[in-house]
């Protein structure tokens, strides 16, 4: 059964569209990472899977139901973000009870031993907290939640490299002692690779693939070499980029569309062929041409 | 996959109870409001004064009448203020719809409605108290035996007024939520109106209609019918408010 599953999903705010007939199916548990530029989507998306938002049109289900205002939805989901709303009136260790008395598969001694872990301050108060130590607490209630499906969005802003790294093996951990559906926003894909299992990349409120990490590590290639020889391999190939580094040496990034026989040929050839990580391959595959060496560039043949 | 399932009922109960330590500020401003109530209401709310021959008499009446206009103040003021993003949103860090999280508010300014009056009408010994204390002219008190029976049919009138005022605020509160603009526009209507009726000899007399009923089941019914509408209204409009957060 698909846990998430979405048929031409748009979102309009005002005018300007920030989903566009978005189609995408997710399963059971999955550790799936949603990745995108900033303005992709990503966080809009995310807030119609939990209910908060109202799609404009399309149809959204998330375990067979509509999310906005499903009471089983909000009860088997939760939605996770740096601009978590709690009263300023309860300390950490409160809400954290809150949580408990919430959630029925919530997770209260994990919670207390995170919470030591990190050393939060239980008498504070959610608004006194430095900006990484929000993002920890919020990500230990969507850790120990233990909903079906979990959604963090963006969970590791302003968390230093050290508790993003512990934010990873938590998640892991957690993900792999009770499998489930976990979606996760994030820049740092680059980071979150090795425990992601798909992704699924947007872009201008677009879909622009979704695929299982492996695929997406071989999905782009890097060949460099001299242009005239590189310039019988990328002949009507889509070319993501194309970086000049030398006289007329050159780099381009391209989908992964050869055989293996032709990269052998290539090499012989002698094209430099390299692999493209993940992350790069969802960068390449939505900057604008060119670059920003493109804006810097003033001469006249541009 | 095993997917949990609530009771909606379940959910406003522990909504409800969440809201009792997150809502905590509206008890304080509860309390500064009618402390305040009680400080004006010690220069007395009306004085009478005849004379003849020979001698006069002057009375002072002193009631807690600004307790209770000031708690009204404060039902319709907390209910709108529970409207704003920041109070309607608290729900949703947890489990909640928007049914849900408004009955539970609902459920909510009922609570504090009741317990706003009754201490507005507790005052009234307070009052009577601190008047004693400090003023040297004779007293004659006014009571009416100090029977429980009136004093809880008291309360339960003041209750149905609060509670009115609190829904009033708080449908208004979530039209506001609909479109800002609805800031200004409300008081436009709700000032036009008053003029309108004022100016043209509507035949629309609202005050008579609710607080000048002489059967008190009557006006119990028109208060909480009235209060149901509103909740209703208020509800319409949250059924559709997103969670922009």
């Amino acid at each position: 059964m698909d846990v998430i599953k979405c048929e031409d999903v748009t979102k309009t705010y005002r005018r300007r569209k920030a989903l566009d007939q978005v189609s995408f199916s997710i399963g059971e548990n999955k550790l799936v990472g949603l990745v995108g530029r900033n303005g992709a989507g990503k966080t809009t998306l995310m807030k119609v899977l939990a209910g908060m938002l109202r799609e404009s049109s399309g149809r959204v289900e998330v375990f067979s139901r509509r999310p906005f205002n499903d009471l089983t939805v909000s009860a088997n989901s939760i939605f996770i973000d740096d601009e978590m709303n709690f009263p300023p009136t309860m300390t950490l260790v409160e809400l954290l009870q809150e949580g408990r008395r919430f959630y029925q598969n919530w997770d209260h001694e994990l919670a207390m031993k995170l919470f030591e872990y990190f050393n939060l301050p239980s008498k504070a108060r959610h608004q006194d907290l430095s900006k990484g130590m929000q993002s920890t607490f919020n990500m230990i209630i969507g850790l120990c939640a233990r909903c079906p499906l979990t959604i963090f969005d963006e969970p590791t802003t302003g968390m230093d490299s050290v508790v993003r790294q512990d934010f990873y093996r938590a998640l892991l951990k957690d993900y792999l002692a009770h499998p489930r559906t976990i979606l996760v926003s994030t820049h740092y894909l680059n980071e979150m690779e090795e425990i992601l299992e798909e992704v699924v990349l947007l872009d201008k409120g677009q879909l622009v693939l979704q695929m299982p990490i492996d695929e997406l590590n071989e999905f782009t290639i890097r060949l460099s070499g001299k242009k005239d020889v590189l310039e019988r391999w990328i002949q009507g190939k889509e070319v993501l980029l194309t970086k000049e580094t030398g006289h007329d040496d050159q780099s381009v990034i391209l989908k992964n569309s050869f055989s293996a026989e032709e990269r052998q040929e290539m090499k012989r050839s002698g094209v430099h062929v390299s692999s493209v990580s993940a992350s790069d391959a969802c960068i390449y595959a939505t900057s604008p041409k060119g670059g920003v060496d493109h804006v810097f560039d003033r001469s006249e043949d541009k | 996959m095993y997917l949990t399932e609530v009771k909606t009922s379940d959910i406003i109960g522990k909504q409800f109870r969440y809201k009792f330590k997150s809502y905590i500020g509206v008890f304080s401003s509860l309390v500064i409001i009618q402390l305040l109530g009680l400080l004006f209401s010690l220069s007395g709310s009306r004085f009478s004064s005849s004379s003849a021959v020979g001698y006069q008499v002057d009375v002072q009446y002193y009631t807690v009448d600004i307790v209770m206009i000031f708690t009204i103040f404060w039902g319709f003021m907390s209910a709108m203020l529970l409207t704003t993003k920041a109070y309607r949103e608290d729900d949703f860090a947890f489990i909640t719809n928007r049914f849900s999280s408004n009955l539970s508010t609902i459920a909510f300014l009922a609570v504090i409605s009741l317990i706003g009056s009754l201490t507005a009408v507790l005052s009234g010994f307070l009052l009577k108290v601190v008047v004693y204390l400090v003023e040297s002219e004779p007293l004659l008190s006014l009571n009416r035996g100090g029977i429980a029976s009136t004093y809880s049919l008291e309360i339960l009138g003041a209750f149905v007024v609060v509670f009115l005022f609190a829904t009033l605020g708080y449908a208004a509160g979530m039209i506001i939520q609909l479109h800002r603009l609805f800031i200004v526009v409300l008081p436009a209507i709700f000032l036009g109106g008053s003029v309108w009726v004022a100016t043209f000899d509507v035949p629309i007399d609202l005050f008579h209609f609710y607080f000048q009923e002489a059967n008190f089941l009557l006006f119990l019914l028109k208060m909480v019918g009235t209060a149901g509408v509103l909740c209703a209204v208020a509800m319409l409009i949250a059924n559709r408010l997103e969670v922009k957060r």
